[in-house]
């Protein structure tokens, strides 16, 4: 195909970013996170080797050599860590350092006798921008097997991530799975290194994940999301490097998703910690609303400052939420004093109603005596649905009084 | 005539890190009973069950399921884990796990299709969780877990159960729903063995009860096993020699392994 540099790297950042996505859902399931960031390092010995052997970048060489230097580090790590007392992760940083260490020695040796040009310097770091049309190649042919492969062993991947034991016990095969999964993400880290760089392949195998699984507990809609965002992020990366050539795509996409990875965690409707702290402070004052309407029902003219201390409030406060409550239509001044409009007197008759009924719930049928009812129905009063309180009436055969003989103001039907 | 055991343990060694938690343990299960392994913390229940399931490759003897290694059976039994065991955060919901049970020996490349679905929706509806199908699972509470794995176990429609503390941590109404559809099973002709740790209730739902504290105590029917001899020596101290020799062969270099034993 005849296609302009910039389409070719456009189109293999997005794919690098899909299938790096993909890939790293297993690892980041199995909580195997930094697995990925050593099996990237581990890559490095192979496909320099792979490059001095055959004299190019994009040799099917290197993507053996590549592919077979990490599955040796994972070997190595395994090795550690059965038989010997060294936890896991010791030995994955062992391996890791051993390996990269190798690959680097290889890298510098190969720089000085001439192989500069063939683009090794760029492994680490990742440049998009001389990405061959065969590299494209390798990537989309990967991304269509990933595909096929994940539609078609979801679930049996599923449930090998979530409970090894019960996978085991049915009979799976544990131990071939698990060097396939190796064998994939060795084979997908070596093809989007030219794009990525190694040293942020990590990245690209565990954010997309995170992200998938912050946004959604259903596997499908995970995946989705993880796929998309490291796609857009790879698409987004190689059009900013091809406008300021000076950026490493690497670097541009882990820095993109990363910053949407922090959007998604702070500030997604909902779910964002920033989201759910603004939901909290708008639950506060609808609460403390229903306690200033509960108070005006139950005593006529209170003083300002009687009903900003029954409501423990300060008096400034109380004076900002009685003025937006007033232009909700809820409260008016009558006579130099708050007192409930008529949309008012039905909403406070409702929190008293509830607070009221609950407090009935709790001392006959929890057998709770009448001291401990009251701090109880303060909290329970705001949160009641109309389903519950009509099931509460039912129940409770619509007493007349609380446990307090305080009437229980019902609406008029 | 003598019935042929459904599980067959015999001169059974077994451990972790050439540290035997269980010693030269013989005994049988029979068929179609509700069979309990009992005994104090560390005395090795949880790898018994794993020698059971394959799990570990025992030291020396072996154990047998319907006179064959497990992995020549794996089609005819089923497992409920511990709840503990794993992450429950995981992005997945409770139809998705029951339908992890459905898989074969063999066919795990083979895509799940609609007799699947309605397998496990049916098993959602024994355990009284079809209202659940689309929970998440993290959103669950103990009991209503253990159900959820009783029901993948049960989506595999095994003759063998094997189960590991079912009624840790779980309310009185998961408890007794759990317990229910044990009975039904035991009264289909099933068998389950079940790691238990209550003495109390074991007296009452098991038939039969294997007493463990690394060496076998007793094993049999409840009614003949449960006497204050054997449950002292269940669950009294008089191992102190015995622990001794573990602590041994634990330190020893030489390799204590049965050469037999490695897997094939």
């Amino acid at each position: 195909m005849d296609l302009s540099n910039a389409v070719w790297v456009f189109i293999g950042c997005s794919l690098s970013g899909l299938l790096t996505a993909l890939t790293g859902i297993p690892m980041y399931l199995r909580r195997q996170s930094l697995a990925g960031d050593a099996l990237a390092h581990a890559l490095l010995p192979g496909v320099c080797l792979g490059i001095w052997l055959s004299g190019y970048r994009d040799h099917w060489l290197v993507y053996l050599a590549g592919t077979g230097t990490g599955l040796l580090s994972i070997a190595l790590v395994n090795a550690i860590h059965k038989r010997s007392k060294i936890p896991e992760d010791g030995a994955t940083g062992i391996s890791l350092v051993l390996f990269f260490g190798l690959g680097l020695a290889l890298l510098s040796s190969m720089q000085r006798s001439g192989f500069g040009n063939s683009g090794v310097q760029h492994l680490i770091m990742g440049k998009a921008a001389a990405m061959l049309p065969s590299e494209v190649y390798v990537l989309g042919g990967l991304f269509v097997l990933a595909l096929f492969l994940a539609w078609l062993l979801f679930r049996p991947l599923w449930l090998f991530c979530f409970d090894p034991e019960f996978a085991q016990s049915s009979g799976m095969p544990m131990r071939q799975t698990e060097w396939l999964l190796n064998l994939w993400v060795a084979l997908v880290v070596t093809a989007s290194i030219r794009s990525i760089g190694m040293v942020l392949t990590a990245a690209l195998l565990i954010t997309p994940a995170a992200i998938g699984h912050f946004l959604s507990f259903k596997p499908k809609y995970m995946i989705g999301i993880s796929m998309l965002s490291a796609g857009f992020s790879g698409a987004l990366a190689a059009w900013w490097s091809a406008y300021q050539p000076g950026i490493s795509t690497g670097a541009a996409m882990v820095v993109l998703l990363s910053l949407f990875a922090f959007f998604v965690l702070l500030a997604w409707p909902n779910l964002g910690y920033l989201s759910r702290y603004w939901i909290s402070l708008l639950e506060k004052k609808r609460w403390i609303q229903e306690n200033i309407l509960k108070e005006l029902w139950k005593a006529k003219g209170l003083s300002d400052q009687e009903l900003a201390f029954r409501c423990g409030i300060s008096d400034a406060k109380s004076l900002r939420i009685k003025r937006s409550m007033a232009q909700q239509g809820l409260i008016e001044k009558e006579k130099g004093s708050w007192a409930l409009s008529s949309l008012g007197q039905e909403k406070a008759s409702s929190v008293v109603r509830r607070h009221r009924l609950w407090e009935s719930y709790l001392h006959e049928r929890l057998n709770l005596p009448a001291d401990h009812l009251h701090d109880n129905a303060e909290i329970v009063e705001h949160l009641l649905t109309d389903e519950l309180e009509s099931r509460l009436e039912a129940i409770l055969s619509k007493p007349e009084q609380d446990p307090h003989q305080s009437q229980i103001p019902y609406k008029k039907s | 005539m003598k019935i042929e055991p459904i599980v067959d343990v015999h001169n059974l060694t077994a451990g972790y890190r050439r540290r035997p938690a269980i010693w030269n343990l013989d005994f049988q299960i029979q068929e179609g009973k509700f069979t309990g392994i009992l005994g104090p913390n560390g005395s090795g229940k949880s790898t018994l069950l794993k020698c059971l399931l394959g799990q570990i490759t025992p030291y020396t003897g072996y154990a047998h399921l319907w006179g064959q290694k497990v992995d020549r059976v794996r089609h005819r039994i089923a497992y409920v884990p511990q709840k503990e065991s794993v992450d429950w955060n995981f992005p997945a919901t409770v139809l998705d796990v029951v339908l992890m049970g459905r898989y074969r020996p063999g066919r795990f490349w083979q895509r799940l299709g609609k007799k699947d679905k309605e397998a496990a929706l049916y098993w959602l509806e024994q355990t009284g969780m079809n209202h659940l199908a689309n929970r998440q699972i993290g959103q669950l509470s103990g009991g209503q877990r253990q159900r959820v794995f009783l029901a993948r176990a049960l989506a595999r429609e095994p003759s063998l159960l094997f189960l590991d503390e079912p009624f840790a941590g779980v309310d009185a109404g998961s408890a007794e729903r759990i317990l229910h559809m044990l009975k039904l099973l035991i009264e289909q002709g099933k068998s389950i063995v079940m790691v238990h740790h209550d003495l109390v209730s074991a007296g009452k739902i098991l038939d039969d009860a294997i007493l463990l504290n690394t060496r076998l105590v007793a094993s049999g029917p409840v009614s003949e096993v449960f006497n204050h001899e054997n449950l002292s020596a269940t669950y009294g101290s008089d191992l102190s020699i015995l622990s001794d020799v573990i602590d041994l062969v634990t330190r020893n270099p030489g390799r204590f392994k049965d050469p037999r034993n490695q897997k094939s």
